[in-house]
């Protein structure tokens, strides 16, 4: 007998059984529609985010203070003030650093902002002009900072979306005065919303001159991190070597393993990121994996339910000149058939869902997210759900084909 | 075929059961043959041991010069497939599947080309006057019309031997009559060897020999004197 009849009476069998049939492969829709989802969808959060973190700039170099943190509760390590005014004069000089393109301080903490009686408390952000090219946060109203706002330690703020409206939820904000730790501010910029996805919520920021951050709101002389921007993709790592050798030149350190600084590059980030995210998704995928086993254990019992309850036709069917070979078959099929059927159905399934998903995400949220067709998990599925059609199958197809004819003629 | 000191002994939790003691005889082709006897008389272990569905314990069944113990399991099937049908009490039809695909279901395991399968099937089927209910399924059809679809059945591979257990068991006396018409026609017209079991004297007079069990050995094996002959096999 060929494959072509034996997937014919297999199908046969399956169609006489619609509903009994559709209900196995449930198992094995959820679980293949699951890891689709999963995967696309962790594909989806990746690329959004690592696009993001290249958004920030990959010609970017941090310099953060501290030692490199020696462990997770090693935080003392990064609670340091060794990056200092004389760090950064001597980091902008060209014969230091032949391939800087621009190098920008920057001072952060959280302090309270007060208008009109409102009173919220956004992260202040101390920078210089370059801040808003380096992060794209470009007011949509009013100018950006300014070198003599810096030079002058000038008391102007650029307000994110959400603080102008929490301090101020009907007037606009431009040219008007703040209060932040009880200091008067003119506010001479506002950001465009950007909504919650960005890694930095610039909605919750307000971005002043590092030296009035410095000098009226935390009263420290040092810098929380360094950015530099190399003029080359090409020299970063050049660049990152100048860095090191002036600052330790700088804090007279000889052992490179007792830095009192840290470097980041975007690529060191953007490999964190993907192992992370890489990690995640294959951890989900596998937990959703386990439903395809419990699925595999359902079409088992259902097919030894089945192999019970087709006694009589498999010994008339034996009866009629049937071989074992052609029984076994014809269950083995009737497995994996399902458990393919099953895997077609979930991919289907699982890329609408995830498509759907995405949709919205992008539309909805306004977020770059796009929807990849996760194809090797695709194929995957459709592999591990037949496979596990051909193993639970096994079983109940070989009780089948042992039948004999005659008990299982006699079988009432 | 000839049976020669056919034994069968079933294993039952230490006791053993002599179902068949040395039965021995020969069935020329073409004869139209009943195995009768009571229940428990062994007559359907017979059955499914000349059918090639069990294994005799002891003795010789020579089927088309070949000791059934020298047939592997490949030829077993080709052997139930191509030379024996059989005629169940029970009909045995495949749910749900119309008349025309449980007629062709000997045909996928004959390795007879598909493109005939259609038209042995119909022909099978217009034998025992049932082209009408071609698309029908069992479900539909009346007992008689049933046990004539596992006729066709039986006859679509046109095998030398048909076996027929208990053909009219299941039947109202009128729709019986018709099958053993159907039954007794196709020995005459088509030469096939019949070998019907039953226990009603009535149905086993429609053959041309009588054998009788009791006891699992051959109480009596005659010629039928007076041989019942249907009513020309009516459309």
């Amino acid at each position: 007998m060929t494959l072509k009849h034996s997937v014919k009476i297999a199908l046969g069998g399956l169609r006489t059984n619609k509903t009994r049939s559709s209900l196995t492969i449930l198992g094995i829709v959820i679980g293949v529609t699951a890891i689709i989802m999963v995967v696309s969808l962790g594909q989806g959060a990746q690329d959004l985010i690592l696009g993001q973190i290249q958004g920030i700039g990959a010609k970017t170099i941090g310099i953060i203070p501290g030692r490199t943190p020696k462990g997770p509760t090693d935080v003392l390590a990064t609670l340091s003030a060794s990056l200092k005014q004389r760090d950064l004069d001597l980091l902008s000089r060209k014969e230091n650093l032949p391939h800087q393109d621009g190098i920008m301080p920057i001072v952060f903490g959280s302090e309270t902002a007060t208008y009109e009686g409102e009173t919220y408390r956004p992260t202040i952000f101390g920078g210089t002009e370059m801040m808003a090219e380096i992060y794209d946060a470009f007011p949509s109203e009013g100018r950006n900072l300014s070198d003599d706002d810096v030079r002058g330690s000038a008391d102007v703020v650029i307000l994110g979306a959400k603080v102008a409206k929490e301090l101020s939820p009907n007037q606009n904000l431009l040219g008007e005065r703040i209060k932040i730790k009880g200091r008067n501010f003119l506010v001479i910029g506002l950001l465009p919303e950007k909504g919650g996805s960005s890694l930095f919520n610039f909605d919750e920021i307000a971005m002043l001159p590092y030296t009035t951050a410095q000098n009226y709101i935390f009263g420290i002389k040092h810098f929380n991190r360094i950015v530099v921007r190399a003029d080359n993709e090409a020299n970063i790592g050049k660049t990152v070597e100048d860095i090191k050798i002036t600052l330790r030149d700088a804090h007279n350190i000889t052992d490179p393993n007792k830095d009192d600084f840290g470097i980041e590059t975007q690529a060191d980030a953007l490999k964190t990121v993907g192992t992370i995210l890489n990690t995640l998704t294959l951890f989900l995928a596998l937990v959703a994996a386990i439903s395809l086993v419990v699925g595999g254990i359902g079409i088992m019992n259902i097919m030894l339910v089945s192999v019970t309850e087709r006694t009589r036709e498999i010994g008339l069917r034996k009866a009629l000149g049937a071989t074992k070979k052609n029984i076994l078959t014809q269950f083995l099929l009737e497995a994996t058939m399902l458990t393919g059927i099953g895997g077609l159905i979930g991919i289907v399934l699982g890329s609408l869902l995830s498509f759907a998903i995405a949709f919205i995400i992008s539309n909805v949220y306004g977020m770059a997210w796009s929807f990849t067709f996760p194809w090797v998990a695709a194929f995957l599925g459709i592999a591990v759900s037949a496979t596990v059609g051909l193993i639970f199958g096994i079983y109940p197809a070989k009780k089948a084909a042992a039948k004999s004819p005659i008990e299982a003629l006699r079988y009432e | 075929m000839e049976v020669k000191n056919l034994e069968k002994t079933y294993h039952d939790e230490q006791v053993a059961t002599n179902v068949l003691k040395k039965v021995s005889f020969e069935i020329p082709e073409g004869q139209f043959i009943a195995i009768m006897g009571p229940s428990g008389s062994g007559k359907s272990t017979l059955l499914h041991i000349l059918g090639f569905l069990d294994e005799p314990t002891g003795g010789e069944y020579i089927f088309d010069g070949k000791n059934l113990e020298d047939y592997d399991e490949e030829e077993v099937a080709y052997v139930r497939n191509k030379k024996l049908g059989f005629i169940f009490q029970s009909f045995n039809l495949l749910p749900r599947t119309t008349i025309l695909e449980n007629v062709k279901l000997p045909l996928t395991y004959s390795g007879v080309k598909e493109e005939l399968w259609d038209d042995m099937a119909r022909e099978a089927i217009e034998s025992v006057g049932l082209s009408h209910r071609l698309d029908f399924e069992p479900s539909q059809l009346s007992g008689g019309e049933k046990q004539r679809v596992a006729i066709a059945r039986a006859l679509v591979n046109k095998p030398q031997v048909i076996f027929a257990d208990e053909p009219t068991g299941n039947l109202d006396s009128k729709s019986g009559e018709l099958v053993m018409d159907i039954i007794q026609k196709l020995n005459r017209d088509k030469g096939h060897t019949i070998i019907l079991i039953t226990h009603e004297t009535y149905t086993a007079e429609y053959a041309e020999r009588i054998i009788k069990l009791r006891d699992g050995a051959i109480e009596s094996d005659e010629e039928v004197k007076e041989r019942r002959t249907g009513k020309a096999f009516i459309k």
